[in-house]
Protein backbone atom coordinates (compact mmCIF):
# COMPACT_ATOMS: atom_id res chain seq x y z
CA UNK A 1 0.00 0.00 0.00
CA UNK A 2 1.35 3.49 -1.24
CA UNK A 3 0.92 5.34 2.27
CA UNK A 4 2.71 7.98 0.93
CA UNK A 5 0.24 9.15 -1.80
CA UNK A 6 -2.80 8.14 0.66
CA UNK A 7 -1.23 11.21 2.83
CA UNK A 8 -0.66 12.88 -0.15
CA UNK A 9 -4.52 12.68 -0.96
CA UNK A 10 -5.69 13.33 2.74
CA UNK A 11 -4.00 16.44 2.92
CA UNK A 12 -5.34 17.31 -0.22
CA UNK A 13 -8.98 16.95 1.35
CA UNK A 14 -8.05 18.55 4.82
CA UNK A 15 -6.19 21.91 2.87
CA UNK A 16 -9.60 22.20 1.20
CA UNK A 17 -11.85 21.50 3.95
CA UNK A 18 -9.83 23.92 6.03
CA UNK A 19 -10.87 26.42 3.14
CA UNK A 20 -14.43 26.10 3.21
CA UNK A 21 -14.38 26.28 6.77
CA UNK A 22 -12.88 29.22 7.17
CA UNK A 23 -15.29 30.59 4.29
CA UNK A 24 -18.45 29.10 6.21
CA UNK A 25 -17.23 31.36 9.48
CA UNK A 26 -16.72 34.31 7.10
CA UNK A 27 -20.38 34.22 5.58
CA UNK A 28 -21.67 33.78 8.90
CA UNK A 29 -21.22 37.09 9.67
CA UNK A 30 -21.27 38.31 5.71
CA UNK A 31 -23.77 36.49 4.18
CA UNK A 32 -23.88 38.57 1.28
CA UNK A 33 -20.58 39.14 -0.20
CA UNK A 34 -21.01 37.63 -3.25
CA UNK A 35 -17.00 36.46 -3.62
CA UNK A 36 -17.33 34.45 -0.48
CA UNK A 37 -19.84 32.79 -1.42
CA UNK A 38 -18.45 31.93 -5.02
CA UNK A 39 -15.32 30.91 -3.53
CA UNK A 40 -17.06 29.00 -0.73
CA UNK A 41 -19.16 26.53 -4.02
CA UNK A 42 -15.47 26.62 -5.55
CA UNK A 43 -14.20 24.77 -2.08
CA UNK A 44 -17.30 22.67 -1.56
CA UNK A 45 -16.75 21.28 -5.57
CA UNK A 46 -13.27 20.87 -5.01
CA UNK A 47 -13.59 19.18 -1.32
CA UNK A 48 -16.41 17.01 -3.07
CA UNK A 49 -13.92 15.91 -5.60
CA UNK A 50 -11.06 14.88 -3.31
CA UNK A 51 -13.19 13.11 -1.17
CA UNK A 52 -14.38 10.86 -3.99
CA UNK A 53 -10.74 10.74 -5.56
CA UNK A 54 -9.58 9.52 -2.04
CA UNK A 55 -12.50 6.90 -1.14
CA UNK A 56 -12.38 5.58 -4.49
CA UNK A 57 -8.39 4.65 -3.39
CA UNK A 58 -8.68 4.09 -0.04
CA UNK A 59 -11.52 3.50 1.37
CA UNK A 60 -14.37 5.52 3.08
CA UNK A 61 -12.96 9.11 5.27
CA UNK A 62 -16.20 8.54 7.90
CA UNK A 63 -18.11 6.01 9.03
CA UNK A 64 -21.74 5.65 10.86
CA UNK A 65 -23.45 6.27 7.43
CA UNK A 66 -21.75 9.82 6.97
CA UNK A 67 -19.29 8.35 4.75
CA UNK A 68 -22.01 6.80 2.20
CA UNK A 69 -22.72 3.96 1.15
CA UNK A 70 -19.97 1.02 1.13
CA UNK A 71 -19.33 -2.21 -1.47
CA UNK A 72 -19.82 -5.80 -0.97
CA UNK A 73 -17.55 -5.98 1.65
CA UNK A 74 -17.82 -3.72 4.56
CA UNK A 75 -14.52 -1.26 3.44
CA UNK A 76 -14.33 0.43 6.78
CA UNK A 77 -11.54 -1.88 8.27
CA UNK A 78 -10.01 -2.47 4.90
CA UNK A 79 -7.28 -0.01 5.29
CA UNK A 80 -5.36 1.61 8.12
CA UNK A 81 -8.34 4.74 8.93
CA UNK A 82 -7.15 8.29 8.45
CA UNK A 83 -6.14 9.01 11.48
CA UNK A 84 -2.99 6.30 11.91
CA UNK A 85 -1.21 7.46 8.43
CA UNK B 1 -15.62 44.42 70.85
CA UNK B 2 -18.24 44.28 68.22
CA UNK B 3 -17.81 42.59 65.16
CA UNK B 4 -19.53 42.94 62.09
CA UNK B 5 -21.20 42.89 59.84
CA UNK B 6 -19.23 40.99 57.59
CA UNK B 7 -19.11 41.37 53.51
CA UNK B 8 -19.58 38.27 51.59
CA UNK B 9 -16.93 37.41 49.33
CA UNK B 10 -18.93 38.18 46.89
CA UNK B 11 -19.28 41.63 47.93
CA UNK B 12 -15.62 41.71 48.40
CA UNK B 13 -14.95 40.72 45.22
CA UNK B 14 -17.76 42.88 43.39
CA UNK B 15 -17.68 46.17 45.06
CA UNK B 16 -20.90 47.54 42.40
CA UNK B 17 -21.72 50.48 45.05
CA UNK B 18 -18.08 51.62 45.45
CA UNK B 19 -18.39 53.29 42.09
CA UNK B 20 -21.86 54.20 41.10
CA UNK B 21 -20.71 56.29 38.24
CA UNK B 22 -18.77 53.97 36.36
CA UNK B 23 -20.30 52.81 32.87
CA UNK B 24 -20.28 49.14 31.41
CA UNK B 25 -17.02 48.18 28.86
CA UNK B 26 -17.93 48.33 24.80
CA UNK B 27 -15.64 45.90 23.24
CA UNK B 28 -15.97 46.06 19.15
CA UNK B 29 -13.84 44.13 16.56
CA UNK B 30 -12.71 45.35 13.07
CA UNK B 31 -15.28 44.45 10.12
CA UNK B 32 -13.64 42.20 7.89
CA UNK B 33 -12.87 42.49 4.34
CA UNK B 34 -12.86 39.61 2.07
CA UNK B 35 -9.96 40.52 -0.42
CA UNK B 36 -7.26 38.14 -0.63
CA UNK B 37 -6.49 34.52 1.02
CA UNK B 38 -3.92 32.29 1.13
CA UNK B 39 -3.66 29.41 -0.71
CA UNK B 40 -5.09 26.17 0.71
CA UNK B 41 -2.26 24.47 1.74
CA UNK B 42 -0.76 27.57 3.58
CA UNK B 43 -3.66 28.23 5.25
CA UNK B 44 -3.65 25.00 6.53
CA UNK B 45 -0.30 25.35 8.18
CA UNK B 46 -1.17 29.08 9.09
CA UNK B 47 -4.28 28.57 11.13
CA UNK B 48 -6.29 31.41 9.00
CA UNK B 49 -7.29 31.33 5.30
CA UNK B 50 -6.96 35.33 5.73
CA UNK B 51 -3.68 37.31 5.53
CA UNK B 52 -5.47 39.96 7.71
CA UNK B 53 -5.80 37.65 10.67
CA UNK B 54 -2.47 35.94 10.60
CA UNK B 55 0.28 37.32 12.32
CA UNK B 56 -1.51 40.12 14.16
CA UNK B 57 -0.12 38.99 17.61
CA UNK B 58 3.19 38.39 17.91
CA UNK B 59 4.08 34.53 20.07
CA UNK B 60 6.20 34.98 22.86
CA UNK B 61 9.07 33.33 22.42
Amino acid sequence: MNCEQQMRMLIEVQEMQFVALELNLYLDTHPCDKDAINDFNCAVEMLTKYKQAYEKEYGPLLNFGIGGYTDEAWQWVNSPWPWQL
Amino acid sequence: MKKGPYKTKKQMCMPDDDCPDMKLAHSYVLWQHYDNAFRPQEALMKGTLFPELYGVYTLPK
